[in-house]
This record gives C-alpha cells, sequence and structure tokens, in this order.
C-alpha cells in the first residue's frame, strides 16, 4: 500500500509543471504553495479551513524531518502537488514527499571555507518555476535544479563573495525570470536586485539599491560612501501583476552605527523599492529610515492589500517596520497614506505628513553608548507578517525591547566587517514580544497575545480564522484570529526562527514549521 | 579525513607557541578601544563584562591565558562558536585591541586587605553556605538559593563583592530573579527563577528543590528584581571582618 502511494507521488513529480500562471492564480489551488509567501501578495495567508478554530485542539505532529546540518532552520518549504522543497543551511535543498517526510533527493553545494558572514550560514528557501527550483546559495550564486531530480541545470555567480556578498533569500519567480538580491549588509557591499533568465541563467538586468552617478537620485550619500553604502536584499519581496512592479524591502546602509562617514538620507537603504519586472527600471521608492544609524533594516516582506482607505477603494502595500512605525503606502505610486508607531520608541516625534519620521535630537549612537528603543533587533525583525483578508487585521510580531547603542570606528576594506559600532540590552530592563492584530487602515491595535521573549517568529493566518506563529523559546501556537484567543499550542524546547505555511493533499491538511534544526508538520488526529 | 583534521591540530598546535607582545602606549590603548568599541561591543558589551559573547572584564580568560591566545582569538575567531575572526584588523590592530581587552580586567589584582582564613570563619559564622554554593574537597557545599561563589575571585573584583556585601539589591546577577507564585490552590512557592516562558515558569527553592508551573494554574507570579533575598550585612560586621570576608571571597577560583 505504500509502495504503491509512493509510486503514484513519482508520477505526480515526473508530471510536475508550475507555469507563471499557476504562481498567478494560486488562490485557485489552496492545497500548494507556489512561493515564498504563499502568494505574490505577501500576505502570507492561505484559503485553506479544513483546520479551523473549531477543530485545531486536536492538530498533533504527523511527521519530523531532522536537517542533519548545524544551522538554525530559517526556511518557508514550497509544496506543488504534493512534493515539498526546502533549504538547510548552510547549503543543502531537499524534496520531501509532503505525507511522510520522506526525502526524494538532496542537493548539497561545496562552499568555500572563507566565507565572510555576519549572522550565521541561514537559507530561506527556493522558488519554483516550470519544473525548476531556484536556489541562492550562500556564496552569492543563484543555482537552477531539476524539480524532479535535484541534478544542477545551471549556476552563475552573482557576485564575488570574497568581497562580502552572499545570499540568503528566497528568490521571487515572475514571468520568465528569477529575481533575488545579496545580503553582505555589514561587509559594504552596494546592494542590488537581479533578473535572471529562468531557462538560461543569463541576467536580464541589475537594480543598484544605491543610485550611482547621472541617478535623479544620486547624492544622498556624501563623498564616495555610496560605493559602500549596503542597503542589502535578504527577503523576498512581493508582485504586483497589476502595475507588474515587484516591491522589496532594502537593508541597512553601511557601516550600521557610524552615520558620520556616510551624511546624508543614504538612498534607497531602510526602503521599499518598486521595480519594473520587465526592465529593472524604478517606479516609486519610499525610505521609512532616512540616514538610519540603528541597522533597521526594511527587510519585512511588503504586504500588498486591496482595500478601502478612507471610504475609497486603494491598491496599497502595508509593512511594520524595524524602526517601530507601522506604514501604509498607495503601491501604485510610493505615496505615504498613514503610520504610526506599533511598538515603544524613543528616537522619532513622529511621522510627518510625508510619512519622514521627525527624529530627536541626541538619538544616534555615541561612543558612550546611547540608549534608544526599539533595540538593533527592532520592533520587528525579518519574520513574516501576516494579512487575512477575512478578518481585515494585518498581523505582526512585535518586540518590545530597547537597547544601548554605539558608535564605533569603520575603515572600510573588502570583504571585512564594516558595521562602526555595535549594541547592548539595557540593563534590568524585561523585554517581552507580542502578536499584536493592527487595523490596517489606521494602524490601531485590535487585540495582542503576550509572549514572555520578544517576538520573532512569521505568521500565517488561514480562512479557518487562525494565526499561527510561534515563540523563541520553542513554543508553536494558533490564536483565534478574530479575538487572539490561544485555541493551540505545541512545546517543541527548541528554538524557531522562520515562518510557518500550510498545505493539503490528498484531501487533508498540514502546517509545517521549521523549529530549530528539524521541519514539524502538523495534521489533526482523526 | 581523519589525517586532515590532524594536520590541522598539528598546525594550530605549533601556531600557539608564538610569542606575543601586547604594546602598551595610551594611543595604542586609545585606537585599541576604538576597534573594540566598532567590532566587539555588540557581543561582549562597551565594557567588556558579556551579554551574548562571554565575559571579558576579569582577570583569566578561560580561553586566553596568554596575550598570544587572545591576540589568536581575536584574529581567527574560535570555530563552532558564534565568535567571528576580525578580518577587517591588521596584526597590529589585533594586538591593540588585545591591549585594550586586557585594560577592561575588573578583577582587582592589588592585594586584598583581609585575611581569607578569618573570612572563611565569618563565612560559616553568618551562614552565608545556607544560600550560597563553594566547591570544597569532596564537593559542592552549601545552599542553592544565591550564586555559586566557587569561582568569584575569578569573576569579580574586590570592590564589586563588596558592594554586592552592603548593598546586595543593588548587584544582582544579570540571571537573577527572585520570584514568588502562589498557585490557584493556594499553595505558594518562593525562590529563583530557573526558566520562563509564555506558558510556564520553573522556580528552585532555598533548599535546591526545582518546581515547574503551567501559567494557567497559577493564582498570582511576583517577580522583583529591586530586591534581594540576601540581607545586607552593612551592620553585621565590623570594616575588619568586612575585609576578611572580602579576602576569601576573592581566594575562590574554582577554575572555570
Amino acid at each position: 500500500m505504500k509502495i504503491a502511494a509512493i509510486l503514484s507521488l513519482a508520477g505526480a513529480l515526473s508530471a510536475q509543471n508550475v507555469p507563471f500562471q499557476r504562481i498567478l492564480d494560486s488562490q485557485k489551488e489552496p492545497q500548494n504553495w507556489f512561493t515564498y509567501s504563499g502568494n505574490y501578495n505577501g500576505q502570507r495567508h492561505s484559503s485553506l479551513d479544513l483546520i479551523h478554530a473549531g477543530n485545531v485542539k486536536r492538530l498533533k505532529v504527523a511527521w519530523v524531518h531532522h536537517s542533519g546540518t548545524t544551522e538554525s532552520h530559517e526556511t518557508t518549504p514550497l509544496v506543488v502537488d504534493g512534493v515539498m522543497f526546502l533549504t538547510e543551511g548552510p547549503n543543502v535543498v531537499k524534496s520531501l514527499d509532503t505525507r511522510t517526510g520522506s526525502l526524494l533527493w538532496r542537493y548539497e553545494r561545496t562552499i568555500p571555507k572563507d566565507l565572510r558572514l555576519c549572522c550565521g550560514r541561514p537559507n530561506r528557501g527556493v522558488a519554483i518555476l516550470n519544473d525548476t527550483v531556484y536556489y541562492g546559495s550562500i556564496d552569492a550564486h543563484l543555482i537552477a535544479l531539476d524539480a524532479r531530480t535535484g541534478r544542477v541545470k545551471w549556476d552563475v555567480e552573482m557576485a564575488d563573495y570574497k568581497t562580502g556578498y552572499s545570499s540568503t533569500v528566497a528568490p521571487l519567480a515572475v514571468k520568465d525570470k528569477i529575481i533575488l538580491g545579496a545580503a553582505g549588509g555589514e561587509f559594504g557591499i552596494r546592494g542590488f536586485i537581479d533578473a535572471y533568465d529562468a531557462k538560461t541563467g543569463a541576467r536580464a538586468w541589475r537594480f543598484y539599491t544605491i543610485p550611482g552617478p547621472g541617478d535623479p537620485d544620486f547624492g544622498t550619500w556624501e563623498g564616495d560612501s555610496w560605493k559602500v553604502g549596503s542597503a542589502a536584499i535578504w527577503t523576498t519581496g512581493s508582485y504586483d501583476p497589476e502595475t507588474n512592479t515587484t516591491i522589496w524591502g532594502t537593508g541597512n546602509p553601511g557601516p550600521d552605527w557610524n552615520g558620520d562617514v556616510r551624511k546624508g538620507d543614504n538612498l534607497y537603504s531602510c526602503a521599499f523599492v518598486a521595480v519594473d519586472v520587465d526592465t529593472g527600471v524604478k517606479r516609486w521608492h519610499y525610505q521609512f529610515t532616512p540616514h538610519d544609524t540603528h541597522d533597521w533594516d526594511a527587510t519585512q516582506v511588503p504586504v500588498l492589500i486591496d482595500g478601502r482607505f478612507r471610504g475609497a477603494p486603494r491598491k496599497m502595500v502595508a509593512t511594520a517596520n524595524r524602526n517601530a512605525f507601522f506604514y501604509v503606502l498607495d503601491r501604485a505610486n510610493g505615496k505615504f497614506l498613514t503610520g504610526k508607531p506599533f511598538v515603544k520608541q524613543t528616537w522619532a516625534r513622529g511621522l510627518d505628513d510625508s510619512g519622514r519620521p521627525q527624529v530627536l535630537p541626541g538619538t544616534d549612537p555615541t561612543e558612550a553608548g546611547n540608549a534608544v528603543w526599539p533595540s538593533l533587533a527592532g520592533g520587528t525583525n525579518w519574520a513574516s507578517p501576516s494579512y487575512s483578508p477575512a478578518t481585515n487585521l494585518f498581523y505582526v510580531p512585535a518586540r518590545e525591547q530597547g537597547a544601548f547603542y554605539y558608535k564605533g570606528e569603520a575603515d572600510y576594506k573588502p570583504g571585512v566587517i564594516f558595521n562602526g559600532g555595535g549594541q547592548r540590552v539595557v540593563p534590568d530592563e524585561q523585554p517581552y514580544g507580542a502578536i499584536r492584530a493592527l487595523d490596517p487602515e489606521t494602524g490601531n491595535l485590535k487585540w495582542e497575545f503576550r509572549t514572555h521573549t520578544p517576538a520573532n517568529v512569521g505568521l500565517l493566518s488561514t480562512k479557518g480564522n487562525l494565526v499561527f506563529t510561534g515563540s523563541t523559546q520553542g513554543d508553536f501556537f494558533a490564536l483565534n484570529a478574530t479575538t487572539g484567543e490561544l485555541l493551540w499550542r505545541f512545546r517543541s524546547n527548541g528554538g524557531m526562527n522562520s515562518n510557518p505555511m500550510t498545505y493539503s493533499v490528498d484531501g487533508k491538511q498540514y502546517v509545517a514549521m521549521a523549529i530549530a534544526r528539524a521541519l514539524y508538520v502538523f495534521d489533526l488526529m482523526e | 579525513m581523519r589525517i586532515v583534521l590532524l594536520w590541522v591540530c598539528l598546525a594550530a598546535f605549533a601556531q600557539d607557541k608564538e610569542d606575543v607582545t601586547l604594546p602598551g602606549t595610551a594611543e595604542d590603548l586609545a585606537r585599541g578601544k576604538k576597534l573594540y568599541l566598532g567590532s566587539c561591543t555588540y557581543c561582549h558589551g562597551p565594557t567588556g563584562d558579556g551579554g551574548k559573547g562571554a565575559d571579558l572584564a576579569r582577570r583569566e580568560l578561560v580561553r586566553a591565558k596568554t596575550d598570544g591566545d587572545l591576540a589568536r582569538i581575536i584574529e581567527n575567531g574560535i570555530p563552532g562558536t558564534e565568535m567571528p575572526a576580525a578580518w577587517h584588523m591588521t596584526r597590529r590592530e589585533v594586538t591593540q585591541t588585545a591591549a585594550f581587552v586586557r585594560s577592561l580586567a575588573k578583577v582587582d589584582v592589588r592585594a586584598v586587605a583581609g585575611n581569607a582564613v578569618n573570612g572563611l570563619a565569618l563565612y560559616g559564622k553568618h551562614g552565608c553556605a545556607g544560600c550560597h554554593t563553594v566547591k570544597q574537597t569532596g564537593g559542592y557545599r552549601g545552599g542553592f538559593m544565591g550564586p555559586d561563589l566557587s569561582s568569584i575571585g575569578l569573576k569579580r573584583s574586590a570592590a564589586h563583592l563588596r558592594e554586592a556585601v552592603l548593598s546586595p539589591a543593588a548587584s544582582l546577577p544579570d540571571d537573577f530573579m527572585p520570584a514568588r507564585v502562589v498557585t490557584k490552590g493556594g499553595q505558594t512557592v518562593e525562590g529563583r527563577r530557573v526558566h520562563e516562558d509564555t506558558f510556564t515558569i520553573a522556580i528552585r527553592d532555598a533548599a535546591g528543590n526545582n518546581h515547574s508551573f503551567l501559567k494557567a494554574g497559577l493564582q498570582s507570579v511576583s517577580l522583583d528584581r529591586n530586591s534581594s533575598p540576601m540581607p545586607s550585612y552593612k551592620d553585621k560586621l565590623r570594616d575588619t571582618e568586612l575585609d576578611d570576608l572580602i579576602a576569601y571571597l576573592v581566594s575562590l577560583k574554582e577554575p572555570l
């Protein structure tokens, strides 16, 4: 019986094909999870409702797949027609049977021993298009793998890892292109978003996240500091088919905590940039934190919402930013619509009419240290938010914590850490976290679920009126999406640093979450 | 593979023998401080007293007994840990940073005035062992409520220990949280918190027993870092007795 099932699965896999149109229409196939956030709109919302608020108490472990690597998991698996694709840091891609966790193939890349990395060797997942899986490797290559076998089809270098470039982001497949960017924001890279031809690996365009000479936005960096200003890319962007733009969040300017050597707004660091998918030409940008000196990357997944704003229909992009403010922009032009803090912050009086922060004096890092809220890790970090069209609520993992920020020297040398300071915790502060549900029209808090430690785990909302998330201390749990009430929890005692997702196969819904060094998959007790 | 590993070990061993002299001018230390603030404070704190990274503000560093060890750790990192190699520093900058790290040591190397033998007697007389453990011949002796003092002479300066004895609440260790819970059944448990998350809390009482609770089953949880279960010895020790007690504590140097 089991053998027959696997054989039938193998048949399904060989027939597997994910053309662009299927990803575009992914709402028609809620059983699958075609792209990092589940859908191009970045909502990380599923219309599956076999698991719902009324029966989630019966959720239990269906299977566990151990990684065998030493890195903590940051992956979001993709699921296509009963087959799963996931990554394991530092250098592994796998395909699994979604019903059992059994291995179908494993690809391991040989990586250089002299990698320059700031923050571990994670990877956040793959993209799939047609019959190919796309993987951005820690040594800054983009690699195309046969979805049936894991064999390498092509391998292109995005940038030279020896000068501090790396890649940890799950690529985004749009039309005939694979879009991703380079990490390395603590190494003085010049950040970029690249698009590659999905068939050949030829680079179609490159958009530098720091404009160069001749660009109208050039000149927001003092002297030559733009050449080493970072603005890295390390979380996946969204795609708006109506405007044919892809919207990505950019990282901090470098050096992180010493802004003296890069006076100016430092465009397009700490910003959303909207780029034409066909040409790579920028349509608009919106910078959340001009001249950031606290390492508040804007690398949160842009959440596209079609809703009403002040009574009129509006196409928006919403984000809860690391700088402690929640923002809603018009996604056709990047115009600021509204914004307000969603956690404690002490660095800005507020936002002006254009959304620019009114920065309070004396909030920059100093050699002696300067206490500012939020901390370096921010009001939220890279863990995915979620938006549920059913509740019209924006869910965010929130962090209530401050830090002492320090400024140090930073002389740029290729491939070496370029951060110019650091932070340390505020003694005797008892930091905490919360899952917060915000009204996307106002940013007002609708409910919160408090967690003992600052929240750093992504969120998944479902049509079953559920929000799934976890804590850094090892609890994976489900909340009522309307009220925030705790409905179910699973104690793993392993750290979580990833995002949940859901899929169904053979009429059964599963919820998957990478915990510590394993993937846990849950289903309902019969 | 095994042969390769052996070769690596031999290479490291040879490298370990290299002697390093740290620079000592005011300019070197100032440059070392700037480099330290730029690269090390994120984990080790601006005064070296730790955080995500190790506490460097002490005279003896477990992994860096010699200045050469310290320089090599800064230069190469510690494989298998989060301590990265300082790719960005020249050899001279590494030694300047190492010199500054050495200057962070809080442990007072000057002779302590008191008599450690008398201090041991005072430690017993005032009941310190009721809450604190010290490793002695035959094993660990003492209570569980307070921090283990076996290596306190390596970790803290005499001045810091004096402050802790006189004003305990002013110098609680970062991980020390007095806790008191009352269950819905009316049972009260007091002690130090050994674990807490969103849903559970665990407390170790003065007798060393661990109590673990689901928060949903508790009537109340009280945490108070502004008080210490340890009384002040300000009015209980004469000045010379305080010196003796501090001398005893400074003498506790169980290897880390």
